[in-house]
């Protein structure tokens, strides 16, 4: 397997992690620990547990010294103790106040007879009686075999579809329809019209709307074919649309709100992370070739550890792992440990939720509550992610827990920052050496006992940081570096302990690393007995070396298992979410839990037989999308029915197709669209490059955030948790903290003002009515509906569009709010404006950080300019509901 | 949703369905009805023509303090942790006393912690519960069980129940406006209508701290704040007359989109919400500004002072929109989860919201606003009065303290007790089906016969559960 290249952006690499491990310690007899308690405990107690110890609640530098493997462990800067080397024991070197060390304690050097004590005791091999208890052993009372019998995990049954007893349904998915339909006394309303059709497609595949052209092309085609002739009008249209790139733009960004993807740690600091564009695009690449989904997801889990031919593969792979990296992360924490456990947390709680629509991280301080999952289990998955390393990058000046990234330079992919000139190159250069220097003179003064303020130092580090880390990502020759977020194993693994009630300083009984055991034969749940189970090697990932071969971390086993046909939830869970962004709800309405919390299937029989094809087609997702829309009940109308609503209002059997309200994104790239202002080119890298590095509101400043804006497709915009692009945020897309399979649908006189007087709105409105110039009244009429609603307009609405632009008074006085004094500097900051995307990042960027109290210089935009009668009432056909639904 | 057959009820026709079908064709009249109904005073919702009971209240603001608040540091007085303090408690960690003094104060000689100096002075109008409890110690799960009733699936928020029960008083604004919520932890469900029509749903405002100290950072962080606690509140481009001819437009494509698909709640909600933003550009300018206000009643909340500005700004702004006719109004202030660390997070809290809150009351009570506001305090659980680290406490479902004050409700009185170690609710126990049961009676509502069919059942806030807690009503 290919070795792995990492660069260390900067500060230093997290200490051992080896937690509550056995490690062999030299034994120490009764005299040794009497001179700990007599000499050395004192000591501690008295100087050093004020700042590190649970006492305290404190771990300045990640440092506790109250226990002997807080101290063996260390802080961020290595072990404070090393047994028998006072060479590599930081705390022994802090005692000896060198100066250009660490000086501790803090308020004075102490007597050379206490400092010889402790060199005398770490000669000794630091013999240190403070061993963490070990609690009993955590038992759990759980009946896991009567859990095993609960639907989710049993495995996937083919029901033969009950025969028809009518000519109505066409393909298969419409008999299981159909049956349910029966039974409930409902009959489906009639097929959608042509334009309707053709408008859903568009939107459903590629989040855009068809233009006027495609739409009188395809629904004249529709129109003029019956039967099995229109069938296969439809999937001509199906696959046109999944072979367009729009398809991946739109899909993966489905994808994405499961992945929970953002482009910032969210937490305490929210700092941004620089490179997780990287695996954005990776999902939207993903989508487009129809990566089959069982790779998709070994991918995701295990791209890094994946048997591969080339650089360029496992490039890839490694971006793929971003996945467990992108997720919310509290870098401010103090406590190494309790922060690494939050991380090992996340990635549980995402990767079950994502793949398996299963809470296991609600057992993380007890048995889960209401599924058949033990505490053990959380922690036999602990065990394979504490294996891990992950690297997210960050600045340590910024950020106490940042990690390195891993360099992909020259493996193939492309880079996200344009060439340096050489003047750019040595200007940060040039800025690194000056922050240096700032920080070597504070220094001095300090020293020398002068006053400095804490703040002015912080500012400097971080600025030698983030010049540092700007010069890191390119070469010399100022080429830019190609880094990612992703996932590594450790050269061993971590033994893991079921923690008490989730808590570190509880250690109880050593778990084997392992899966679930509702989903697995009774007491096989560990990885030796996967390796050794006949249907895991049977479906293990083809190319290893052998089918023994077994990864150091046990991710990748981790990820085949999930991947695995066998495994009775991953197909459903998936097919279930294709089948909600499809029709608008799933099978299984709650997406992202099939837990007991979570809601039965309406038809469980059609969710294994969609799960079935699913693996049949050799998890093609592109396949089981066509045979859905391919399906008459995909196709039906969505018009309301009275006897069938007062019967079934939530629509739950399918009796029309549900009207569904667009996302966000969609919204926002529709009216981009219909204005012609839509750039379809993928933007380099991340917008935020502009923004640079750093926690927003410590480094990083909401106005320049906000002030980002593009009219590339709402994927490509920055994505900082909490501080979502507006429009998207009005519209509900989602926070991204968690997985998110199904999103808010709210309604709110918000998104009513943002309609009516925001600027994005109204510029789309006005480029939208320069389409439509020159044409007489009534066409400009049609043509709007055409461009925007996908239809031509009924009589009246004729008539209200043409009386409307006639009539309406041109009038330029504009309406004034009260607060008008105020009014200007408030759209000024967070307004968004245009201008400087792609050029100039560094110029903005940096002229921030040399002057960081310089309010950030945003263009006020000329918003005043009347609009014309034409671009009102375009404004009004955008903002009407229509636009936002698929009928 | 589970849904059951075997008692599929009639749907009847209701006040909505009606004004649907007068207006069908022409959605803008449907705002027309519905404003009508709001101006005679009733309620929005379909089945509940008129108030259950005689109301004790007409509105409420709910000051939420996300997190947890420690009721054994603040409101529930525990003298037998002093002595137990640092032996080894019945569930593993040690007990933990509190670091903060209690006193006794008012005629009630209520006992309120040191960390409340201000609020202690209104102790003759605070109702504590002391006995509440909830089902679940993990914060989203808690959190959207106390403003929904429940976790396991979206359901409508408090808020909305109030607004669909008792309709709303302002034209001009939103009925139920929810002030800095949290993202997390439920989101948008936790002000959200779920199944009830969506002119019920909460209205997301923000108002950023801008005290003098930390204005210009701010101001370099976040921008400028927003005057309007909302975005996009004023149009340049054109003139009001012009908005209110486009409007009127897209009410009327709106109106054929409702026709042709004969019933269609998001439309209806659009037309609702069009009608209402167009409102709220006057009308939130307005009740946002706070320039007309007294330096004394700046002062009374804790404005331009630290570390009172930010939680000051939002209780003067609850009061200006009680005054304006806003139903539910909801008040954000958190994190109030100390884990660790809760020496100094915990008193830092309370400085921030002590004042505020005092000076909330105050003010109420002198514009005779008290008596028919009901203000409820509380977050989605208390913390353990035993700690592992000594440093902080963990999640407390089982017994911890809300208190209400205001209209109905008897002032200086405690009701519920925990135990003595204040772990787990014993007397007056409040779960929080209770506490809403108790909410709705206060402001006329029989929590069982507030209810809106759904998925063929009648749906209720407090599900099959919920008792009025009927010894706190004054």
């Amino acid at each position: 397997m290919t070795t792995t290249r990492t660069i260390l952006l900067s500060g230093l690499m997290l200490g051992c992690l080896c937690w509550f491990t056995t490690s062999p310690r030299p034994l120490h007899g009764q005299e040794d620990m009497r001179f700990f308690e007599s000499k050395i405990r004192p000591i501690l107690v008295k100087h050093c547990y004020e700042c590190h110890s649970n006492e305290s609640g404190k771990a300045r530098g990640g440092l506790k010294v109250d226990s002997r493997d807080a101290l063996q462990r260390g802080g961020d800067s290595g072990p404070a103790v090393v047994p028998q080397s006072l060479e590599d024991s930081v705390l022994y070197q802090a005692l000896l106040y060198h100066d250009n060390g660490w000086q501790m304690p803090p308020k004075g050097q102490l007597p050379p007879s206490v400092i010889d004590d402790f060199r005398h005791w770490i000669l000794l091999g630091a013999p240190d009686p403070r061993v963490a208890n070990l609690e009993p052993d955590v038992a759990s009372e759980m009946d896991i075999e009567a859990g095993r019998q609960f639907w989710a995990y049993r495995p996937l049954t083919q029901v033969s579809p009950p025969a028809s007893t009518s000519d109505w349904p066409t393909t298969t998915i419409d008999r299981y329809v159909a049956a349910q339909l029966k039974q409930q006394n409902l009959s489906p309303v009639d097929d959608a019209a042509a334009e309707v059709l053709v408008r859903r497609l568009y939107f459903t595949l590629t989040g855009l709307p068809p233009s006027p052209e495609d739409l009188k092309n395809w629904a004249a085609r529709l129109d003029t074919a019956t039967g099995s002739r229109r069938q296969s009008v439809v999937a001509e249209l199906v696959d046109r649309l999944l072979a367009s790139d729009r398809y991946g733009e739109r899909w993966g960004r489905h994808w994405l709100d499961v992945a929970r993807f953002a482009e910032s740690t969210g937490g305490d600091h929210n700092n941004i992370y620089q490179h997780a564009w990287r695996y954005r695009n990776y999902v939207i690449d993903a989508f487009n070739d129809d990566k089959p989904f069982d790779q998709f997801i070994r991918e995701q889990i295990a791209g890094d550890l994946l048997p591969i031919g080339s650089d360029q593969e496992w490039a890839n792979n490694v971006i793929a792992t971003g996945f467990l990296a992108i997720g919310v992360k509290s870098v401010g924490e103090e406590d190494q440990q309790r922060f690494f456990a939050d991380l090992v947390d996340e990635q549980i709680d995402t990767t079950t939720r994502a793949f398996l629509a299963t809470t296991v991280a609600c057992a993380r301080c007890h048995d889960h509550k209401f599924d058949p999952i033990p505490q053990t289990d959380y922690y036999a998955l602990a065990g394979i992610f504490r294996s891990t390393e992950t690297h997210y990058g960050l600045l340590k000046a910024q950020a106490r827990q940042a990690t390195t990234l891993i360099d992909l330079t020259g493996m193939g992919p492309a880079a996200g920052t344009p060439e340096l000139t050489p003047e750019a190159y040595a200007t940060l250069v040039e800025q690194r050496d000056e922050a240096a220097r700032a920080i070597e003179d504070a220094m001095k003064k300090i020293r020398s006992g002068e006053n400095v303020f804490r703040g002015l130092l912080r500012k400097y580090r971080s600025d030698r940081d983030e010049t540092e880390a700007a010069l890191q990502a390119y070469t010399d020759r100022g080429q830019p570096r190609v880094f990612a977020m992703g996932t590594q194993d450790r050269n061993d693994a971590l033994p893991t302990r079921v923690l008490v009630r989730g808590e570190l300083e509880s250690p109880a009984q050593l778990v084997d690393r392992g899966v679930l055991q509702v989903l697995s034969p009774p007491n096989q749940q560990t990885m030796n007995a996967l390796m050794k189970d006949a249907r895991f090697r049977r479906n293990r990932t083809p190319g290893l070396p052998s089918p023994k071969h077994q990864s150091q971390s046990g991710r990748l086993e981790l990820a085949e298992w999930i991947a695995s046909p066998e495994n009775p939830l991953t197909a459903r869970v998936i097919a279930n979410r294709v089948w909600h962004w499809m029709v608008g709800r799933g099978l299984v309405r709650t997406v992202d839990d099939f837990g007991h919390a979570g809601e039965a299937p309406s038809h469980p029989e059609l969710l294994d037989y969609l799960a079935g094809r699913l693996i049949e087609e050799n998890w093609s997702i592109k396949a089981l999308i066509r045979e859905i829309a391919l399906s008459r009940t995909w196709q039906l109308a969505s018009t309301y029915q009275a006897q069938n609503y007062n019967i079934d209002p939530d629509n739950q059997f399918y009796w029309r197709m549900n009207q569904r309200r667009l996302e966000a994104e969609a919204v926002r790239d529709a009216m981009l669209a219909v204005s012609a202002r839509l750039d379809l080119q993928r933007p380099q890298g991340t917008y935020l490059r502009e923004a640079g590095e750093g926690g927003v509101g410590q480094n990083v400043f909401e106005p320049v955030i906000r002030a980002i804006e593009a009219n590339t497709r709402s994927v490509y915009l920055p994505r900082v948790r909490s501080l979502l692009p507006e429009m998207l945020e009005t519209f509900d897309a989602p926070d991204a903290s968690l997985v998110s399979g199904s999103r808010d649908t709210t309604l709110t006189p918000l998104q009513s003002l943002y309609l009516m007087n925001n600027r994005f709105v109204q510029e789309q409105a006005i480029a939208l009515a320069e389409r439509l110039e020159g044409l007489p009244p009534e066409q400009q009429v049609s043509r709007l509906y055409e461009l925007a609603l996908a239809r031509t307009p009924s009589q009246v609405e004729l008539q209200l569009g043409t009386d409307f632009i006639q009539k309406i008074a041109m009038d330029a006085t504009p309406n004034r709010g009260p607060f008008e004094s105020n009014r200007r500097s408030s759209n000024a900051a967070s307004r968004p404006t245009n201008g400087e995307e792609s050029s100039g990042m560094r110029r903005g960027r940096r002229s921030r950080t040399t002057d960081s109290t310089e309010q950030p210089s945003v263009q006020p935009p000329n918003e005043t300019t009347p609009m014309s009668p034409l671009a009102i009432y375009c404004q009004a056909v955008i903002s009407s509901m229509e636009f936002q639904l698929i009928d | 949703m589970k849904q059951s057959f075997c008692d599929q009820p009639t749907p009847s026709t209701s006040r909505r369905e009606a004004l649907r079908t007068l207006s069908a064709g022409f959605g803008y009249l449907a705002f027309t009805g519905l404003a009508a109904a709001e101006a005679s005073g009733h309620g929005l919702g379909p089945d509940v023509p008129q108030l259950h009971f005689e109301p004790r209240a007409k509105r409420v603001i709910f000051l939420c303090m996300r997190g947890g608040p420690s009721h054994v540091d603040t409101f529930d007085y525990k003298p037998h942790l002093k002595q137990a303090h640092g032996r080894p408690s019945n569930y593993g960690a040690p007990w933990c006393a509190s670091p903060w003094n209690f006193h006794q104060h008012g005629d009630s000689g209520m006992w309120i912690s040191e960390l409340f100096p201000n609020l202690a002075r209104h102790a003759d109008d605070l109702c504590l519960l002391n006995g509440m409890h909830c089902d679940q110690p993990a914060h989203a799960q808690a959190f959207i069980q106390m403003h929904t009733g429940n976790f396991q699936s979206v359901r409508p928020s408090l808020g909305a129940w109030t607004l669909y029960g008792l309709g709303s008083e302002s034209q001009n604004l939103p009925g139920f406006i929810s002030i800095n919520p949290p993202t997390a932890t439920g989101g948008a469900q936790n002000y959200g209508s779920s199944f009830l029509p969506a002119a019920f749903q909460g209205t997301k405002f923000n108002i950023q701290d801008s005290s003098q100290r930390n204005r210009r950072i701010d101001r370099l962080r976040r921008g400028e704040a927003n005057p309007y606690g909302i975005n996009n509140a004023v149009n340049q481009r054109i003139s009001r007359t012009q908005q209110r001819e486009q409007l009127n437009l897209i009410q009327a494509l709106n109106g054929e989109k409702l026709s042709r698909d004969q019933h269609n709640p998001l439309v209806e909600g659009a037309i609702e919400n069009l009608e209402l933003a167009f409102r709220m550009q006057d009308a939130v300018p307005r009740v946002m500004d706070i320039a007309g206000e007294t330096e004394e009643t700046l002062k009374l909340y804790g404005i331009n002072e630290d570390p009172t500005d930010g939680f000051g700004r939002q209780c003067l702004i609850a009061r200006r929109l009680a005054e304006a006719g806003v139903r539910f109004i909801e008040l954000g202030h958190g994190s109030w989860d100390q884990h660790s660390n809760i020496q100094t997070a915990l008193a830092d809290n309370c400085a921030e919201t002590d004042k505020p809150i005092a000076g909330l009351l105050a003010d109420l009570k002198r514009r005779d606003l008290l008596k028919d506001t009901l203000i409820l305090w509380g977050g989605e659980f208390g913390r353990t009065p035993y700690s592992d680290s000594g440093t902080g406490r963990d999640h407390n479902h089982k017994g911890y303290t809300m208190w209400m004050a205001g209209g109905g409700v008897k002032g200086g009185f405690q009701y519920g007790r925990t135990d003595q170690h204040g772990y787990e609710a014993v007397e007056g126990k409040m779960h929080i089906h209770d506490w809403h049961a108790t909410i709705l009676h206060l402001l006329g509502l029989d929590h069982e016969r507030l209810t809106y069919l759904y998925a063929g059942r009648q749906m209720r806030l407090t599900d099959v559960a919920g008792s009025v807690a009927t010894d706190i009503l004054s």
